[in-house]
């Protein structure tokens, strides 16, 4: 079992920061190994409290310890705000290191690490309502079987459908409507979508 | 108390009263040293499953019912507590399902 200096010191010498081009390569995610590694660039304003988890508390933000490292544990729901449009709940951990720059609008670096999924271990794209947290509707991918070359065709999917049917976004529980779902990659999304990207 | 059923030899442990479950809510009701999760339906029928979503382990009697479904309180995995079944999201594995039984003005549960 590797400790977590372990595998910050993996995602260091796999990742070249200084290099735009290599950083390009793992915005989507990158097989090194055993693991993904992804990266992502925002400003340090945008990092510091983008990152959500549902767990018996409700909603929270993880906490983070002073190096910017946390961690996200299989099964829990989590949900990047204004960058992934579902909350994602896959079966193996992930591991967020982040970087701020001095000041709010400088930007920081976020290297994300997790073990390639193995056979029956899956990818679920879910949607929370915003007033009282029940699930709403939650589409499941094979990815440990079908491979992480699927997953963006499968995130894809699951917005199309979730976007495509309005009794889907509507909470049986409490009757708010939930917005649009939107993909990563702002390319793949309609201009409604694209308009969802920024409530949620 | 535990009833045996002389035709069957399974036993039945008595849990409640019908009357303490009100409809429209998930119950965490103790069976012997469990909890489990009970919900009456409208027509009086009782349902019963494992306190522990096979999701992440969450208890599924702290839970509350969506759309008739029983929601686990930590993620919000919904399953029919008539069956256990998945219900969102699906494929996914089932809850456990405990047979039930209404005997007289006490509900019952299979306890082997």
């Amino acid at each position: 079992m590797q400790s977590l200096a372990e595998l910050a010191l993996k995602m260091h010498e796999s990742v070249d920061l200084t290099d735009e081009r290599e950083v390009k390569k793992f915005i989507g995610f990158t097989q090194v190994g055993e693991n993904l590694i992804g990266v992502r660039r925002r400003a340090t304003r945008l990092m510091e409290e983008d990152a959500l988890e549902i767990g018996p508390g409700g909603i929270v933000t993880p906490r983070r310890d002073p190096f910017g490292l946390y961690i996200i544990y299989g099964g829990t729901p989590h949900h990047t705000c204004n960058l992934f449009g579902y909350w994602h709940i896959n079966d193996v951990d992930e591991v967020y290191i982040t970087v701020g720059g001095k000041n709010p609008d400088d930007e920081a670096t976020r290297l994300i690490l997790m073990r390639y999924p193995k056979s029956g271990e899956r990818d679920m794209f879910a949607w929370y309502c915003r007033e009282c947290v029940a699930l709403l509707h939650c589409f499941v991918h094979e990815t440990g079987s079908l491979g992480f070359e699927t997953f963006w065709k499968a995130e894809s999917e699951a917005v199309r459908i979730f976007n495509s049917d309005a009794t889907l976004r509507r909470c049986k529980n409490c009757g708010a409507e939930h917005p649009l779902g939107y993909r990563f990659m702002a390319n793949k999304n309609s201009v409604e979508e694209e308009a969802a990207r920024r409530i949620w | 108390m535990v009833q045996t059923d002389t035709n069957t030899g399974t036993e039945w442990r008595t849990v409640c009263a019908l009357a303490d479950l009100p409809v429209g809510r998930v119950h965490a009701i103790r069976c012997g040293a469990t909890i489990v999760a009970l919900v009456r339906g409208a027509d009086d029928q009782v349902f019963a499953l494992e306190n522990t979503c096979p999701h992440r382990g969450g208890p599924l009697a702290g839970g509350k019912l969506v759309a008739g479904e029983i929601a686990c309180p930590w993620h919000g995995f919904r399953f029919d507590p008539r069956t256990g079944a998945a219900t969102v999201p699906t494929p996914h594995a089932p809850a456990t399902s405990i047979p039930v039984r209404i005997a007289g003005e006490d509900v019952q549960v299979l306890v082997n």
